[in-house]
Formats: C-alpha cells, structure tokens, sequence
C-alpha cells in the first residue's frame, strides 16, 4: 500500500496540466456560480446599503429579509444552480476518464492525448456510473434509515442508549459505507479501462477487489479521502482567520480557497493512480488500446 | 450582621399584596439575609447540601410582609430598620392561621395524596381544594381542568389542533392517557353525579378536559369551598409537556385543576395545542408514594421523605403561593445540589446527562443575577432543574413553578448556546407565569415575550452581543438574529395579543408571542430608552406579583414607569398586528441649473451645485418616528426626524456634494420593521459586499461540485 501511494504521487506530479485542466473547469464553474449570486444578490438587495456592509458583516436576519422578497429570483437561482451541478456532473464523467487514462498510461500522456483516451472511455464510465450512484446512495441511504429507525425506535421504547449509538454510528457509517462504494467505483473504473470487461463485470470485480482487501484497497482509499478532509479542513481552519470586512482580505482569502482547491483535484488523480499501482501489483496489466 | 448587607431604603411593613405602589417582596432577597431569617423563622439547611427546608409544618407566613421600593437604593439607616424586622418576623406568631388569611391571592390551596405506579402508568390519588371565591359574584358551580383527557383519542380538540399544526409528529403515537374523577365532594355534599364535561372553546363532544360541577348551593363572593376529589389517571406517553417515556415520568398537569372565578364567570378553557396553562394561586401540600429506587423532583420544598418498607417511599413537598404542581420522577436521575446567587438550587439529570450540568448552571446563575439586578430577588426559597435528555425531549424547555425543564445539553456543541438559552428563558418564566401569572391560554405573549424578552437581556449580559447564541466556525448569531429571523419568517402579519388558539398554527405563534413581543420591546427601547423599559419590568413585576395582570397592566405599568404615555406604541403593535416598514424609496441628484433670466450675468461664476432628493416612505400601518441618515459624498453625514404619520416624507438638499445614500433607522434599532433591505438606498449601487459574499457563495459551491467529483 505504501509503495502504491508514493508511486502514485510521483505519477500525479508528473500530471500538472492535467490537475490544472481538472481545477479550472471547476472553477470555471465556481466563477459562474459565483457571478449568478452577485447578480441575484443586486437584484434582491436593489441599491441597499447592505450592498456595501455585507463587506464588513453578514447580517443574517436582513439576508433572510431579502431572500423573502425575491423568493422567485432565489428559485431561479435554485435551479440554476442544479442544472449547473448536473452539467458538472457529467464534465466530470468524461474527466474521471481522462485521468484513468492518464495513470494508467504507461507513458507519461499529455493532456490532449489524456482527454482524447478519456473520450472512449466516457461510454463504460457512464454505465459504472449509473451502476455505481444507486449501489452507494441504497448502501449510504440504508445505513442511515437504519440509524433513524434506531432513533425512532430509541425513542418509543426510550432506550437512550441505543438513540446515542444510533447518532454516533449513523453518520460515521454512512461515511465509512461511503468511502467503500467510493473505492469500489474508482476500482472499477480503473478495471474497466485496462480490462476489456463490461461495466457489471468490472464493478462485480472491484466490489470483491475491495471487499476481500486485496492489498488493502480500502484502507489505500480511505486514506486519501482522508487527506481530502484534513485539506478541506486545513483551508477553513486558515480562512477564518483571515478577515474578509475589506477587500485584500476577499483577494487573499479567495486565492487560498483556489490553492486549496488545486491540491485537492492534484489528490483526486493522486487517488487515481494510488489504486491504479494497487490493481498493477496484484495483477500485472497494460492499458487496453494503448501503445505497448 | 445580616442587616449590614441590605442596601435599599424605605423598608415598611405591610401587606405583600397591598402593592400599588412599586415595591417588591425582600422575602428571597440577598443570599445572607435570607439565611439568617430562615435559620430564624424555623428553616434549616440539610446537612451539606445547599437547600433548605422548613422544620415547621404549620408555618404558613414568611418575610411576605416585608417591602422595599427597588427604586430607591440610596440607604440611609436603612441597616437598623432591617435588623429590627428581622427580628420581629422572627418573634412573629406564625401559626395558627388559615391557608388564606392574610394572604389573599391563596385562593385556590390544595392537599393532594398521589401514588405512581410506572408499570401500568397509572397515578391514582385523592385531592382537597380549600377554595374561595374571590370574585364578586356567587359561583354556581365549580369548573376542573381535567388536562390529561386531551390524549384520551384521536378527536380531542388538543389532538385535532396538534395534527394541524405538527402534521407528521403524531405518526405512530399510540400513548393514550386520561383522567376520570370517581368521587367529588363539596362541602360534604357528593357533587359526583352532577359533574359533566363542558366545552367553552368549541362544541366538540369528544373533548373531556373541562368539566363543571354544579353545587348545591352557591358560593357567594368571599365564601368558601371544600372540595374533595378522587381520581385516577392514565399517564399518557410523552407527546409534549407531560407523559412518560420509559421509566422517565414528567408528571405535568395531572391533578384536576380549578379554573380561575372572576367577574361571575370561570375562565377555564379547554386544552389546546398551543395554549399553556392559568390558575389560581395557593399552597400545595403534595404527599407522593413512588416506587423506592425512583428519584424525584418537584414543585416545593421537600418536607418528609419515609420508607414504606412495601418497595415505596412517600415524599411531602409543600409550595406556597404557586398556582401548579408538577413533579418528575425517574430511577437514574442523579441530584446536583448548589446554592446560586443565594438560591438554592437542584438540578436532575442522568449520569450521562451530568456531565453538561455546568453549561445549565451557569446559565441559570447568569439569569439569576440579571433578575436581582434589574427587576427583583428569586421570589421563591429553591429551584428545581430537570434535565428530561432526549429520551424525555418533548418535556423539555417548559416553565412550572419552582421547576423548569432544560434543553437536553448532549450533542450541542458548546458554541451552540441553545441549552443555555433555554435555561435562560425558563428560569425568566419564574417571574414571568410564576409570579406575575398572566393567562396563557389567552395572553401567551405576556409570559412567553416578556421571558424572550429577558431572555435576550440575560444572553447579551453573559455572553457578549453579536455571538451569544452560535459562535461556531465563523458563523456568529445572537438571541436576538433568531428572533428577528422566526419574526420574519412567521410573524411579521400577526397581532401579538390574541388567543393562542386563535394562531394559524405553530410558527406563527411562535413567531408573534415569542419573537415579535420581545422584538418590540427592544424597539421600545429606541423611543422609551432601555432603562425605562427595565424599569417598566421592575414595575410591572412589583404591581402584579402574586396576581393574574392582562395586557393592560403590563402596558399601564409601562408608560408610569416612562413617565409618559405609550399607548401610541402598544395600541398599534399588540393589539392590532399594525405592520412596521418604512423605505427609502429615492435618492436622487440632478445638477443644479445655473442662473438664467434677471441678475445671470452679473452673478459670479459659481462652482457646480446639485438638487438631491431623498424620499422616505412608510409602506406598514405603524406610525413609528424615526431617524434618517443622510450621507453625501463628502462632509458629514445629516441626520433628520421624521414622525412617521404621513405616508411619505421627501427632503431635499442643494449643495456642492451629491447624495451619497440615505438611511432611515440606520442604527437598525426598530427591529419590528418587516424589511430591513428597503430601509436604505444608494444613488449609485455599490457592488464590493455583494462580491465578497458572492465569492463565498461560489467557493462553497465549488466545495459542493467537488464532493460530486470525489465520486
């Protein structure tokens, strides 16, 4: 697992054009989000001067008061958003494919050559994904319906102690289910790429992959999406403390949102290529269709 | 010695209820006075707990004679006077009165014998009112609170108006409770075949929580009643305020209750889903027989505890000059004992729930020290704390006399100050219902609001102004941000002062007694000034303690305490719902032409002038005066007054400077104005907040796309 991790950020770092294609596409989709808001925002707000004091503070009650008298421009902006959200959804579809290419490339691929690679894999993809979305939202879901039948059932018998286990457990297993149909996807699309297998046979070969921990699967993708967290919380923990009431401190504290956001796409193809050097060290293989 | 501590003036004895004049009772004044008076009186501490007990069964008197004007702090031999009281309420003859005699707001006393059996959820007992008439005309018949019934079905109008308001809470509940009298006697007479169910709220033949006993003879004003009562009842499982949940009993509402005889007439409502509770006040002598390993905790001071040798034990808890009883009682519940401010206090918690007891103490210990200081001392010798946990939630945060039920503190992050919030507010209710015991069946607001209202005060005093409620990552929120937010949401179109029934349903309640009241009180604060409104409370509290005030007291109390009248103020905002926004609604600048026609050219040339125009409107009914700030892109800004009669306002200004953005209310002090967006304007609109925000916005929703992406 160790030596499946460095070598994995060695082939990550060797991917910069690739991490910043994959950070500007989700900041592009930031910025538009971002300028929808600024545009709601005037229309809602008109020419108050909580225009201007938003800088300094955020008073919630008068933001609740300007969402109340433009509830059809926040429902626009809703569903703007959503339509956003799908639009990414699938981008990232044909870019979890250019990466998969990328890591498994035996050669070090450029970006173009990542993306075209990624174009032939989006079809298997898709077809993981629409197996891989409703296997973890059911095994996600049903952790935590169970966990609220736990709590309802705590509270008609006024068992508190299972309602307290019920809460404990609920969440971190929802999380730890989570992280395991999120192993068993990367897994299988990593499989779908170098194996000439349909989309059910690479998502049966990864589940077995990562349940019977071969060389430690879960554990490997685990630890990465613990690093995404640890990252996420290292950002917040730096942006509040720096003060957003003047304009530097938007600047500065949007850079080190981008910084952060950067090195977590640079963890996305780390993940990539971590499991990609499991898959290799359990069973020798080269990427189908690519040059030998 | 004990006198040395009392720094007030004007000490008189007299009559605790002859107050019309601004005085308040001393009789749970400063800690060290208090003791010494106890220790004298025949009170005792119990071994090394810090509560107290009386060794006198027969005492029915107390300090209630003693008053001071809390007005007047400036002593002068005031020691002298104290310690020669002090002396004399010991030496006094206590014994040997009636229940009433000298007190006369004790109206309703009670004697009750109850014993719990949790494992059929069943508490039968037997009760002994002596009642008097208080009012002016002969009562008929006597009407009971049988609240218990309102979980008897599915139909009652409690269940009925609960489906409505919480749709989905009730799904499942199969808790069915009730009470039934068998026996009810008055003045020896058996009334018990007489007795039949009444509905003053609404003709629904499947609600029993009312019933009216006719007598044989009436009571004429001033006469009295003995009344003797069995019942038995069905403990409902908990579904709000009373119940059980597992071995955990809030034992609420439970005995049949009198109503309140006034003007000829009881006002003795039905049980509501979102009304509280109003009676009369009295002494409670309350013996309960539970099982051996339960821990109870009840209105009133524990007076005997035995052994039955049978697995049971029977406790006495007597309290004086409440108008409920409720008790709780639970066999993992652990007593946590500390005297606070001078008031002894017990809190009752589960192990588990033990380990957060600090965060309501302290709490506690801040709303008792705001109460001392600003409207009077703890009026009653102990306060009992329960802390129900989430297994008992839906008995949480509500207000008995001497008992208050706690926000569970388990799962809430320290920087979320519900908990302490809650303590905040159901400690207030110990004036607010408790002493000053307005009807809540009718005028929820003058408890529920004044108490939100303290609330407030209390949190801002203990914890800061801007994050006393969340301070979590960042995100900063005060008492006041969550009531402004439950107003605009819910309660921006409905008056204050109306039946709680009568409200749409649950948030708008909420949203009108709750924040709304205590809103406008700190808007009164802008035009009254916050000492006048403290020292309204303080009034109002000293007028009406021991009494049953309306909504005309309080806003009677109010304006002498202003020195002025404010009916203008609370005609408008309680009574009719009157809504309160005011708009700029222009700002405009256009050049100022120069000189044309006669004397143009013999004028000097002058530098560029500007017309400006600024248009203040008021789009609700109120008529609130208020400031306008008017900002100008160079020089400083002018402020103006506008009465706030008119429909619309407009100013006008020639000058060298443009209009920069006008203000009304720019301190943001009328927090009952429904739109805060529209209470400013700029000529040019600025962008740089909105762009910070934005920013924000698009980051976190770069946060969110990428959370997709990990999958």
């Amino acid at each position: 697992m160790r030596s499946a991790l460095v070598r994995g950020l060695r082939t990550s770092l060797r991917r910069p054009g690739l991490v910043f294609l994959l950070w500007q596409v989700n900041a592009i989709f930031g910025g538009i989000f971002a300028g929808l808001a600024i545009f709601g925002l005037a229309g809602a707000l008109d020419r108050s001067w909580l225009t201007r004091s938003l800088l300094r503070e955020l008073d919630f009650p008068a933001l609740l008061a300007a969402g109340l008298r433009a509830v059809p421009a926040l429902e626009l902006f809703g569903a703007t958003a959503a339509v956003l959200g799908a639009m990414y959804a699938v981008a990232w579809v044909g870019l979890h494919a250019a990466i998969v290419f990328s890591v498994c490339e035996t050669g070090d691929a450029g970006v173009g050559e990542s993306l075209q690679g990624g174009a032939r894999l989006a079809g298997p993809f898709f077809r993981l994904l629409c197996i891989g979305v409703p296997a973890t939202v059911a095994a996600t879901g049903g952790v935590l319906l169970v966990a609220r039948a736990a709590v309802g059932l705590a509270r008609a018998r006024a068992w508190e102690v299972l309602r307290d286990a019920a809460i404990a457990g609920g969440a971190p297993g929802a999380l730890v289910v989570f992280w395991f149909f999120a192993a068993v996807h990367d897994h299988a699309r990593i499989r779908a790429a170098v194996a000439e297998e349909g989309a059910w046979r690479s998502y049966w070969w990864a589940l077995r992959f990562v349940a019977l921990g071969r060389r430690r699967a879960y554990l490997l993708a685990a630890l990465l999406q613990g690093m995404g967290l640890a990252l996420f919380a290292i950002w917040a923990l730096v942006a509040a403390r720096i003060s957003t009431d003047w304009m530097p401190g938007v600047v500065a504290c949007l850079v080190w949102g981008q910084i952060s956001m950067a090195m977590r796409m640079l963890l996305r193809v780390w993940a990539f290529a971590a499991q990609a050097e499991l898959q290799v060290q359990g069973e020798p293989w080269r990427l189908v269709g690519a040059p030998g | 010695m004990a006198a040395s501590t009392v720094s007030t003036s004007r000490i008189s004895p007299m009559n605790r209820m002859s107050g019309d004049c601004r005085t308040a009772c001393l009789r749970a004044t400063l800690g060290r006075v208090v003791a010494k008076c106890r220790q004298l009186r025949g009170w005792r501490r119990n071994g090394d707990a810090s509560w107290w007990a009386r060794s006198e069964p027969e005492w029915q008197g107390g300090l209630g004679c003693l008053v001071v004007d809390p007005m007047a702090r400036n002593a002068g031999g005031l020691q002298v006077l104290a310690a020669g009281f002090l002396l004399l309420a010991a030496v006094a003859p206590a014994r040997g009165q009636t229940q009433s005699s000298g007190f006369p707001h004790r109206v309703a006393n009670y004697t009750i014998r109850a014993r719990l059996d949790p494992a059929a959820k069943v508490l039968s007992g037997v009760e002994r009112i002596d009642w008097r008439n208080a009012g002016d005309q002969a009562a008929p018949e006597l009407c009971f609170h049988l609240y218990w019934n309102a979980f008897a079905n599915s139909r009652t109008t409690f269940m009925r108006e609960y489906a409505v308001q919480r749709p989905g809470e009730l799904g499942g509940w199969d808790g069915w409770g009730g009470i039934e009298i068998t026996s009810v006697r008055v003045n020896g007479s058996d009334r018990t075949a007489a007795t039949r169910p009444a509905h003053p709220d609404d003709p629904n033949p499947s609600d029993r929580t009312v019933v009216r006993v006719p007598l044989a003879e009436p009571i004429p004003p001033g006469g009295a009643a003995d009344v003797e009562i069995e019942f038995e009842a069905r403990i409902p499982r908990l579904l709000l305020r009373a119940g059980y949940a597992g071995r955990f009993f809030f034992v609420a509402q439970w005995y049949p209750k009198l109503g309140v005889y006034r003007n000829g007439e009881w006002n003795c409502h039905q049980y509501h889903a979102l009304a509280e509770f109003f009676s009369d006040f009295g002494t409670y002598d309350v013996t309960l027989t539970v099982p051996h390993r339960y821990a109870v905790g009840a209105t009133g001071v524990l007076r005997e505890s035995r052994e039955n040798g049978d697995g049971t034990r029977t406790l006495r808890y007597v309290a004086e000059d409440v108008h409920d009883f409720a008790w709780v009682a639970d066999p993992e519940f652990r007593e946590i004992r500390r005297e606070i401010d001078g008031v002894p206090v017990v809190l009752l918690c589960r192990p588990r729930d033990c380990r957060h007891a600090e965060r309501h103490l302290e709490a506690v210990g801040h709303a008792l020290a705001w109460f001392r200081k600003h409207v009077a001392p703890y009026p009653y010798p102990m306060l009992t704390l329960v802390d129900p946990g989430w297994v008992g939630a839906r008995a949480a945060s509500m207000e008995y006399p001497m008992l208050v039920s706690l926000r569970p503190a388990r799962w809430i992050p320290r920087a979320v100050r519900l908990p302490e919030s809650t303590a905040v507010h159901e400690v207030s209710h110990q004036y607010w219902y408790a002493v000053v015991a307005s009807n809540e069946f009718e005028e929820a607001w003058l408890d529920e609001g004044l108490s939100s209202y303290s609330e407030e005060k209390v949190m801002e005093a203990a914890y800061g102004a801007r994050s006393n409620l969340v301070d979590f990552f960042g995100l900063q929120a005060d008492v006041v941000a969550l009531h402004r937010s439950l107003f605009l949401l819910f309660g921006t179109g409905e008056p204050i002062a109306q039946p709680a029934w009568e409200f749409r349903d649950w948030w708008s309640y909420i949203g009108a007694t709750y924040a709304k009241t205590a809103l406008a009180l700190r808007t009164l604060e802008r035009y009254a000034g916050e000492e006048a409104v403290l020292a309204g409370l303080r009034l109002f509290y000293a007028r009406w303690q021991w009494r049953h005030p309306t909504g005309g007291d309080f806003f009677r109390a109010m304006s002498d305490a202003a020195g002025r009248d404010l009916e203008w103020f609370f005609e408008p905002i309680f009574r009719h719902g009157a809504g309160v926004d005011y708009a700029v609604t222009r700002v405009e600048t256009s050049p100022l032409e120069p000189l044309r026609g006669a004397g143009a050219g013999a004028a000097a040339p002058e530098p560029p002038a500007y017309r400006s125009r600024v248009v203040i409107e008021r789009l609700g009914e109120a008529r609130l005066p208020v400031d306008i700030a008017v900002s100008f892109a160079e020089g400083p800004e002018m402020r103006e007054a506008w009465d706030g009669q008119a429909r619309w306002r407009q100013f006008e200004y020639t000058g060298t400077q443009r209009v920069h953005y006008a203000a009304v209310d720019p301190r943001g002090a009328i927090l009952l104005d429904a739109d805060p967006v529209n209470n400013s304007r700029m000529r040019v609109s600025g962008t740089r907040g909105l762009v910070r925000l934005g920013f924000a916005w698009g980051f976190w929703f770069q946060n969110l796309l990428h959370l997709l992406a990990a999958f």
